[in-house]
């Protein structure tokens, strides 16, 4: 037993591709990071500012801007073939022909989501995101899945077969983290049931050599140019002959 | 009538006769070394603080018995009053002393008083051996001045310290080039919450490092800081927030010329450009992110965020440079001396101190790793 649907994940991976190749999930991954790092950059929990209201003001601003993307001319975004459009006021993109949405994970100690958590227990979310679980849910009826500890609370009535394939929604998860501000995001299945997910792979990582001011490690060498390669001045001295010294009155 | 004891006691001290070789500087120097107040010292002997006050300012001369006492109670020998070496007298109204207002009178009075030891031996040694000429420029800034004038003092003193463009390889060397006395307090006769401390009010300027700064990168700065009082500071009164801020944006722009550095600071915090910067710079992250904040390079949030982060880290600070930059100018001296036959010994003799001081003020001038270079005379 794995921890994805291994059906649902090979669609995943499909569609991953088409995003790829279309060259969606680049643009996706660069509007997640730029709207990240500006948020960051004026974050202040001097001023009130929590994870919460950072998280909000991104996931406002992705919208906003994605929304502009796509009306607008950006080649790219046309080029992908990519439709923003909103739907009780969350984003959502079709591209390669399924349903996008995008979303912010949970503030967490680390950037990678607990996929467990109940924010992913979509019947307690948003009409947008558990329709979307309930779409995929009766798209692909998987009675016999091979993912560890799914509660089938299937069937449901409206349920029609269990091709993985036909599944149209997905949803982009992202993470950031404060400090360095650093990104990280997941295309993911939403279902009903228990875990709220059939697959999720991970779309993009950033990486960072260092995660604060302190290393773990020796600080490396410094460059060729630092201060230290330089040569330091050194003061001359210079022993006063025997006339300067007996001048002066003194002697050795 | 019978005479009182301490009349009694008063005219046992005049028969003993009074020190006809008696220098009061050097009672005040001995004493404030010692940290003793006055009424402190009085109590361990039989004279009051008034004849103390009139000893140091040479109205009056002790007797034999009460040289003694004073010997005794201060721990110099009897010798060590006698005229020799003259002692330069450091005001502290002349001294920058940072964190001036957290440093206790009597410990702001015994890092002066080894300032004065200091500067005795250094004037026998001159009388030997000639040291690098006094070279620092003068830019008078005022307190009320605005930045540009603090930023354009530093410039100027790099210009004329003939300092090429980029990362100072050492700033206590280049002091010491430029003729000012470097010194790192000794830990074990100077109280260590005596902070860096600079003065121009002497022969030769002389700044005083602290020996708490166990760090490369502070070591540079507080240099540059003193530095910043030498060329700016001659005649302000110490002390104010403003002239100890003038002193550290002379630094920052002395170590890190705005021109140079702004295009190396990251614009958002970004500990791996940060680090770079240090290594290169010899600078503390904490005076790359103040700078890049000065520079408006990086946002104030950013600037919160950042300092944050390095209080909760705290000292010491990470990717160390290395040991603090040591002065070397006496350790050379006495180096160059000892290689013409002449010893700390004569040097202690010539002064008229005490050897042990002699050899706190030489290894508080030297490096643990002297290096010599000697100019055939």
């Amino acid at each position: 037993m794995t921890q994805w649907d291994s059906a649902a994940s090979a669609h995943l991976q499909a569609v991953r591709s088409s995003l790829r190749d279309t060259g969606v999930e680049e643009l996706l991954e660069a509007h997640v990071q730029a709207v990240w790092r500006r948020n960051v950059d004026g974050y202040d929990p001097l001023l009130g500012d929590t994870p919460l209201s950072l998280g909000i003001d991104c996931s406002e601003n992705l919208r906003e801007l994605l929304l502009r993307s796509c009306a607008g001319a950006d080649t790219a975004w046309r080029s992908g073939g990519v439709v923003a459009s909103t739907v009780d006021r969350s984003l959502r993109l079709e591209a390669a022909g399924v349903r996008l949405g995008l979303m912010k994970a949970p503030p967490a100690q680390t950037r990678t989501p607990d996929w467990t958590s109940a924010t992913f227990h979509w019947e307690q979310e948003s009409e947008v995101r558990r329709s979307a679980a309930e779409r995929n849910s009766a798209a692909y009826l998987p009675v016999e899945s091979d993912q560890a500890d799914r509660q089938l609370t299937l069937p449901l009535e409206s349920a029609t077969g269990r091709d993985a394939a036909a599944m149209r929604d997905f949803v982009v998860v992202w993470s950031g983290q404060v400090e360095p501000a650093l990104t990280a995001g997941w295309l993911g299945l939403p279902s009903l049931g228990r875990p709220g997910w059939f697959a999720v792979e991970q779309l993009w990582w950033e990486e960072s050599s260092t995660d604060g001011a302190r290393r773990p490690e020796e600080t490396p060498q410094a460059s060729s140019h630092s201060f230290a390669d330089l040569p330091a001045p050194l003061p001359s001295l210079r022993l006063r002959n025997r006339r300067d010294t007996a001048a002066d009155g003194q002697s050795l | 009538m019978s005479d009182s004891p301490a009349r009694v006691a008063a005219r046992r001290r005049r028969a003993a006769g009074t020190a006809t070789d008696f220098d009061g500087a050097r009672l005040s120097l001995a004493r404030r070394l010692a940290r003793q107040p006055r009424t402190t010292l009085a109590a361990s002997t039989s004279v009051t603080p008034t004849a103390i006050t009139q000893f140091e300012r040479g109205q009056a001369r002790p007797t034999a018995p009460v040289l003694a006492e004073l010997s005794l109670a201060l721990g110099v020998p009897s010798d060590f009053f006698r005229h020799g070496q003259a002692i330069q007298s450091l005001s502290p109204y002349t001294a920058h002393f940072r964190s001036l207002r957290a440093t206790p009178a009597l410990a702001r009075d015994q890092a002066l008083a080894f300032a004065e030891l200091a500067l005795a031996v250094v004037e026998v040694i001159e009388q030997y051996v000639d040291l690098p000429a006094v070279d620092i420029p003068d830019h008078p800034v005022s307190p009320d001045a605005p930045p540009s004038a603090v930023a354009e003092a530093a410039r100027a003193t790099r210009a004329h310290f003939q300092v090429p463009t980029g990362p100072i390889s050492h700033v206590v060397r280049l002091l010491e080039v430029h003729g000012v006395l470097v010194l790192r307090m000794p830990d074990d006769c100077v109280d260590r919450r005596v902070d860096a401390f600079s003065t121009r009010a002497t022969t030769r300027p002389l700044v005083l490092l602290s020996p708490m700064k166990d760090d490369r990168a502070r070591s540079r700065f507080d240099a540059a800081h003193e530095l910043g009082h030498l060329v700016m500071h001659p005649d302000v009164e110490p002390g104010s927030k403003i002239v100890e801020s003038q002193a550290h944006a002379f630094a920052a722009e002395f170590l890190m010329p705005a021109a140079e550095i702004k295009p190396e600071l990251p614009q958002r915090v970004d500990w791996e450009q940060l680090h770079a910067a240090k290594r290169r710079w010899g600078t503390s992250l904490r005076a790359l992110v103040y700078r890049a904040h000065a520079l408006g390079v990086l946002s104030e949030p950013g600037y919160r965020r950042a300092n944050m982060q390095l209080a909760k880290e705290g000292n010491p600070e990470a990717g160390p440079l290395g040991p603090p930059e040591s002065p070397t100018l006496l350790g050379s001296a006495q180096q160059l001396l000892g290689e013409h036959g002449t010893t700390v010994e004569h040097l202690a003799g010539a002064a008229r101190l005490p050897l042990p001081q002699v050899q706190h003020v030489l290894h508080a001038g030297s490096d643990t790793r002297p290096r010599l270079e000697v100019r055939p005379a």
